[in-house]
């Protein structure tokens, strides 16, 4: 032995399946810093790829450059690429429909990321590439190569112009048709789309003198973006709203404010980070603590030949920065492997979901982060521990007082444990809370997984909520949400439900109506924002003044009212009742505009009467109030939360004197053949003018929700294995010390089985103890989720009950099994020499 | 009445040239409501033959009958629920469980049989060992002494036909120990009971009805004091 540091070595040597133990910490801890860390970089880089395709791949566009400006522009030192467009004409193929038909060159197309699912983009005069919804809307479906011939409204003053104006300029012109656009789901959903031709040919189309363009430029890295585009601004000539800034690309490259999604992003990435430390440094903590304490008597003969606290601290110290060395590399593979495997085992499942264009980014400067965190969460771990042991005195040592001391015992009387466990679960509670620092460091890190997963299952439930609603969808069709046209006819709903394949279709019908509201039954928030708005929502009918506004009214079947049940706060939905007195279900809250929250708009009471206008009609009926709504579980057309009012398809029918549906969600059966039924429901769609078919198979959210689960789960997973660590280093620690103990009462007559009880009770404990913390703190975040939630959509806060008790089972499992490898220890234990041994 | 018997009881420890033979057959037999006091240098094989005696070990050949029953042929389930009901056991170190009550500590073997405490012969137990006042105290918040007194309480609470005791003064000071040992002297007989103690005091050898004396694993003198 060379130094006293050699003891460094032997001692981790000596203690293999603890040096172990913490090592399998150490790897878990810095796999999962190190895949958040992947993680996170490859989202943020997605999401600016994302932010980069919907606003495209540029800093700034500027209007009405001139075209022997365009050289310019090209060759000027700090411009990257540039694109240039000119808007040509305006095609509406249908009502709150509209294509813009622009010409432009190759690189716009690679700048706005247009992409073609067949042909060519176009090179020839009369060539045009449109999007495929588009096409699909036309009658003749044109194919590749096909001539169309369409109406279009040219644009002569780079779209300043009036609507009026416009239709002075409708000609119709015939193009050959090169390209297919693939859909983009914004311009599908918006009603908002384009069709690109050449420049020239748009030149021609617009036939005029001196035809100005818009360019798009890119600049090269760490450009100075923003003094960039005054520049060459400058240059042009260009001021004011000529110069169009691309903020949101702008803002990746940090040239303006952080948007606010990538700080919630990092928000989110820190909190993990954080609690993956926090766990970290309890499991660590734990195995150095023990350690330590095992070692006191060594420690103090170490002290009484001489060595000095300090060295002490070193040796120990040691221990972790030896094991970090092994730890860290072997962690930053974990953490990559995981990643790799899991993205790209979701990449396989489906291209088309979240994670099928992750592009996986592993940078050093992850790497380095996650090895300096990992390296000072270790030795940050370790340092208690160390300067515990520094602090051994040499006589306490040797007399091996300190550990006796430090179990400052408590008596309490548990009669209705001895009822349930017998002695052996006395003994297990008790054992459990001898040494309260090293309770609480083992029951924390469960507590951790438990809270996080109750947390997580209320994210996911919500996030459900939000994409899905309370039934499963497939396809929708509905009218369009302003047009107050007819509908679907029961012809077209019997056709829908006729469908092979369809497996449910749950049918909407709804009418914007007029609601009357008496000065009582407005709630005071409603009364407020109109006096703020300074709205006018009053109107008199037959000598009385009411708060008059849009709101919706719904006639649903008896099984789509039952979706409504979970949602009633209060009354019942009996469908029986409703068509006798006219009995209706409201949900009291809506938005009236962007810049306002959600307000209740009304105070009404089960039992109540109100008054509501139907289309076409000037008197107002009367509904009696038989439910009050907390959300709405169906889907609708509208945008902002509306006033919403809810009765049975007799009702409904008998007020508005109409037999029409609105919109019909489609479920298929698992076999169904997706594409037939698509263009069969298209057919149907198309009957009503301006009416939209939705395709959510293509969102494909179930797919999406499993892959978050299994990152969310997975790292509970992982933090629980973390927590089953702790437990079974504190069990197998207080084996170690508690071994004369053991032997005692085997002497005294237990049996090997109630030994095995005693141990498995008080691994069950430490599961339970951490339910019960864990879950307050776990129900905490949800319902602060929930409050944040609530503000975007109204919410239904339940009590996680299921989490509760699946994460309160597992943990108790986890407690159970911790206890294994422990218990083969006991089960090999000789009584004589536990008995006599010393303590 | 025959209480105890042994049958060539031996135990070895190691192989070949490590072979230590901590006990070589050894033929004793005990009476019911004998004190026998076992002595012999450090390291003779007198802890070993206590433990074999008691079930807590295993024999490497020969067998131990108590009651009729030979003890190594039941199964370690059986011998410790033989051990919880049938003997009791002192030691030097107390080895009280920390976590437990000295009233607890004394049921222990009642509660791990799950059975119904005779509170009046608990109560007299505990009156006749001098802990009336100590019955919620924790271990350590006994002294020495006491602590003793609970260990023997404990190994009385089942009222079993065998006490053995290791050395049950080696720790504790001359008038704590003679106190002791007049206790369990006193409980013994008034339960007709059998103790077997190990000492090296021989004060409290002389007290015994009957001595044996080990040395080198061998019984070398087995002889009744008074009869």
């Amino acid at each position: 032995m060379k130094s006293y540091k050699e003891l460094t070595r032997r001692y981790l040597l000596n203690q293999k399946k603890r040096s172990v133990l913490a090592l399998i910490g150490i790897v878990l801890s810095v796999a999962l810093i190190c895949s958040a860390g992947i993680m996170g970089e490859s989202l943020q880089n997605m999401e600016k790829e994302n932010i980069k395709q919907s606003y495209g791949n540029y800093h700034v566009w500027y209007s009405g450059v001139e075209e022997s400006q365009l050289k310019l522009l090209q060759g000027n030192i700090k411009v990257d690429a540039m694109g240039s467009f000119i808007p040509a004409a305006i095609y509406r193929p249908a009502v709150g429909q509209s294509a813009l038909i622009m010409g432009c060159d190759k690189v716009l197309a690679e700048m706005s990321y247009l992409k073609l699912s067949s042909g060519e983009f176009p090179q020839e005069d009369d060539e045009i590439a449109m999007e495929q919804w588009l096409l699909d809307n036309m009658k003749s479906k044109p194919a590749i190569g096909d001539k169309i011939s369409i109406e279009i409204k040219v644009v002569t003053n780079q779209m300043a112009e009036t609507e009026e104006e416009l239709s002075n300029r409708k000609i119709t012109k015939e193009f050959v048709l090169s390209g297919i656009l693939k859909n983009k789901s914004s311009s599908q959903f918006g009603g908002g789309s384009m069709a690109i031709v050449t420049l020239q040919t748009a030149k021609k189309i617009m036939d005029y003198p001196n035809i100005k363009y818009m360019s798009a430029l890119r600049f090269k890295d760490k450009v100075p973006a923003q003094k960039t585009i005054k520049e060459i601004a400058e240059i042009l000539g260009k001021k004011g709203k000529d110069i169009n800034e691309n903020s949101a690309v702008l803002a990746l490259s940090g040239q303006s404010n952080r948007s606010s999604v990538n700080n919630a992003i990092l928000i989110v990435e820190l909190i993990m980070v954080l609690v993956i430390l926090v766990t970290t440094v309890a499991v660590i903590y734990n195995v150095f603590h023990i350690s330590v304490i095992e070692r006191i008597h060594q420690f103090g003969i170490l002290r009484s030949v001489g060595t000095t606290p300090e060295q002490i601290r070193r040796i120990v110290l040691g221990e972790a920065l030896i094991l970090s060395f092994v730890g860290l590399p072997l962690g930053i593979l974990c953490g990559i492997v995981a990643v790799e495997g899991v993205i790209g085992t979701f990449a396989l499942m489906s291209a088309n979901t979240l994670f099928g264009g992750l592009h996986i980014i592993i940078s050093a400067k992850v790497l380095i982060l996650s090895v300096i965190l990992g390296l000072v969460t270790v030795l940050a771990s370790a340092y208690g521990p160390a300067v515990m042991a520094g602090r051994v005195s040499p006589l306490e040592a040797i007399l091996n007082s300190a550990k006796l001391n430090k179990d400052k015992i408590k008596k309490r009387k548990h009669p209705i444990l001895q009822k349930i466990f017998g002695i052996e679960g006395i003994m297990a509670y008790e054992n459990l809370k001898r040494n309260k620092k090293r309770f609480f460091i083992t029951v924390f890190s469960m507590c951790i997984g438990i809270a996080l997963f109750i947390f997580f299952s209320s994210f996911m439930k919500s996030m459900t909520t939000v994409s899905s609603g309370n039934f499963s969808k497939n396809y929708a069709i509905d009218k369009p949400m302003t047009a107050d046209t007819a509908g679907y006819s029961p012809k077209d709903y019997e056709e829908v439900a006729g469908i092979k394949g369809v497996k449910t279709v749950y049918r909407t019908r709804m009418q914007n109506v007029k609601t009357l509201l008496t000065n009582e039954q407005a709630a005071d928030s409603f009364k407020n924002f109109v006096k703020g708005k300074g709205q006018k929502l009053h109107s008199k009918y037959e000598g009385k003044d009411y708060f008059s506004f849009e709101g919706e009214l719904y006639g649903l079947r008896e099984s789509e009212l039952q979706l409504c049940k979970d949602a009633v706060s209060r009354g019942s939905i009996q469908p029986e009742k409703m068509d006798l007195e006219n009995g209706v279900l409201v949900y009291q809250k809506a938005k009236f505009d962007n810049d306002h929250d959600r307000v209740r708009v009304s105070d009404l009471k089960v039992g109540d009467e109100i008054s509501i206008i139907t289309k076409g009609q000037n008197k107002p009926q009367k509904m009696k109030v038989v439910g009050i709504l907390d959300n709405m579980p169906l889907s609708t057309n509208t945008v902002w939360e509306k006033f919403k009012i809810v009765t049975t398809e007799k009702v409904w029918k008998k007020v508005t004197g109409e037999d029409q549906f609105s919109r019909f969600d489609i479920e298929l059966e698992e076999t169904a053949d997706r594409e037939a039924v698509k263009r069969q429901l298209e057919s149907i769609q198309k009957r009503v003018p301006d009416s939209r078919l939705l395709d959510f198979t293509e969102v494909s959210d179930q797919m999406w929700e499993i892959q978050i689960s299994v990152i969310l789960y997975g790292l509970v997973f992982v933090i629980s294995v973390i927590g089953a660590l702790n437990i079974i280093n504190t069990i197998s620690t207080n084996l170690i010390l508690r071994t004369r103990e053991f032997g005692t009462l085997r002497a005294v007559g237990m049996t090997p089985g109630q030994m095995n009880k005693m141990i498995r009770l008080e691994g069950i404990f430490y599961g339970i103890i951490a339910t019960v913390y864990g879950g307050i703190a776990g129900i905490g975040l949800a319902r602060l989720l929930y409050s944040y939630l609530n503000k975007l959509k109204e919410f239904t806060w339940s009590f996680p009950w299921e989490s509760l008790i699946i994460g309160g089972l597992g943990a108790m499992l986890i407690g159970l099994l911790a206890t294994a490898i422990p218990l083969r220890r006991i089960s090999r234990m000789d009584v004589v020499e536990a008995v006599r041994a010393e303590e | 009445m025959e209480v105890l018997k042994t049958i060539n009881l031996t135990k070895t420890y190691g192989t070949g040239n490590a072979r230590v033979e901590a006990l070589k057959d050894a033929n004793i037999s005990i009476k019911q409501g004998e004190f026998v006091a076992v002595v012999g240098p450090s390291g003779s094989g007198k802890s070993t033959m206590l433990h074999l005696l008691g079930g807590l070990d295993r024999p490497t050949s020969g067998s131990v009958i108590i009651d009729g029953k030979d003890i190594y042929s039941l199964s370690e389930k059986e011998r410790s629920i033989f051990r919880r009901r049938k003997v009791g056991f002192v030691f030097q170190f107390y080895n009280l469980i920390p976590v437990l009550s000295a009233e607890e500590n004394i049921t222990l073997p009642l509660l791990l049989d799950n059975k119904e405490i005779d509170k009046a012969y608990i109560e007299d137990l505990i009156g006749l060992l001098g802990l009336k006042g100590r019955k919620e105290h924790l271990p350590n918040e006994l002294s020495g002494g006491q602590q003793q007194r609970v260990s023997i309480g404990r190994a009385l609470a089942y009222k079993p036909s065998i006490v053995f005791a290791d050395e049950p003064t080696g720790n504790l000071d001359s008038k704590n120990g003679r106190e002791v040992m007049e206790l369990m002297r006193l409980s013994v007989q008034k339960y007709h009971q059998t103790l077997v103690v190990i000492t090296h005091d021989l004060d409290i050898a002389s007290q015994a009805d009957r001595i044996i004396r080990i040395e080198d694993g061998m019984i070398v003198r087995d002889e009744a004091v008074r009869a």
